[in-house]
């Protein structure tokens, strides 16, 4: 399933502000994730405290869809989800040239040093730990997908 | 004036609504695993994953000791089902009555959770 959720960011000019001071500000953000809870809870982070318009996906196959509807600056993925879990996900991601250069993190609770290592050989900007902080999500996005020349942590 | 009290904080606290829906879904998640427990076969396959979410969501939610618990469980399932044998019910069980018992805490709704040498022994 496919949706757009969050609020209009164009209704939050005021609260759009990058931290980092950078031009590229992150806008379109589209995530996969099958707890409807944490869902919920991304797309508050991101859409009202964070200003951006996101798109909820509840598992990788929707996030393959709905990336070629409307294409994301940014893919922000759960690793375990059913149907096609996170690591899958990227590989197709990659492996089309309409969304290889997109930009992917992980959100997850696997964050063992192995296990980050694993994300990044393939080919993840960044990695976010569960349990995350709503209240910054957005700038931790904004700080990953801002800078995507640097190494990728 | 309750209710109205309570879409007030909704508004005010749009975090407050979301945690009344993980409660719930968290409940239902335990309610799962209880069945599970029960069942004649109960397999790392249908505990993990329960015990997983509720690892994964608790924490952000603000509940780091209901996390910790489903965490626990997580590992404990996956390491005896490792074997592929079925699980060992007496050893899974401790660790959801330490979940139930983090949930009780984290849930206004409900009664107080019990206390004394009972809450130590539930909560590890």
């Amino acid at each position: 399933m496919v949706r757009t959720c969050g609020i209009d960011p164009t209704s939050l000019a005021g609260a759009i502000a990058d931290p980092a001071g950078n031009n590229r500000l992150l806008t379109r953000v589209l995530i996969a994730e099958d707890d409807p809870d944490i869902m919920a809870l991304i797309a508050l982070a991101l859409g009202r405290f964070g200003g951006m318009e996101v798109t909820c996906c509840a598992d990788g196959r929707a996030a393959l869809e709905g990336v070629t509807r409307v294409s994301p600056e940014l893919v922000l993925l759960d690793v375990m989800m059913p149907e096609l879990d996170g690591l899958e996900t990227l590989a197709r991601l990659r492996a089309d040239p309409r969304t290889a250069a997109i930009p992917v993190v992980f959100l997850t609770a696997r964050v063992q040093p192995q296990d980050r290592e694993l994300y990044l050989a393939r080919g993840a900007l960044g990695v976010i730990a569960k349990p995350f902080d709503p209240l910054t999500l957005a700038q931790q996005l904004r700080w990953l997908h801002g800078d995507a020349g640097r190494p990728a942590r | 004036m309750a209710m109205l009290v309570d879409q007030l904080d909704s508004a005010l606290d749009p975090l407050a609504d979301l945690r009344g829906r993980f409660i719930e879904r968290s409940l239902q998640r335990v309610a799962m695993l209880r069945v599970a427990l029960a069942g004649d076969r109960p397999s790392v396959a249908t505990i993990a994953p329960l015990a997983h979410q509720l690892a994964g969501s608790a924490g952000t939610f603000g509940y780091a000791a209901l996390g910790r618990a489903a965490a626990t469980l997580e590992d404990v399932a996956r390491a005896a089902g490792s074997t592929g044998a079925p699980l060992d019910v007496a050893l899974i069980r401790p660790h959801l009555l330490a979940l139930e018992w983090q949930l009780a805490r984290a849930d206004p709704t409900r009664p107080d959770p019990p206390t004394g040498e009972a809450a130590a022994a539930l909560s590890g």
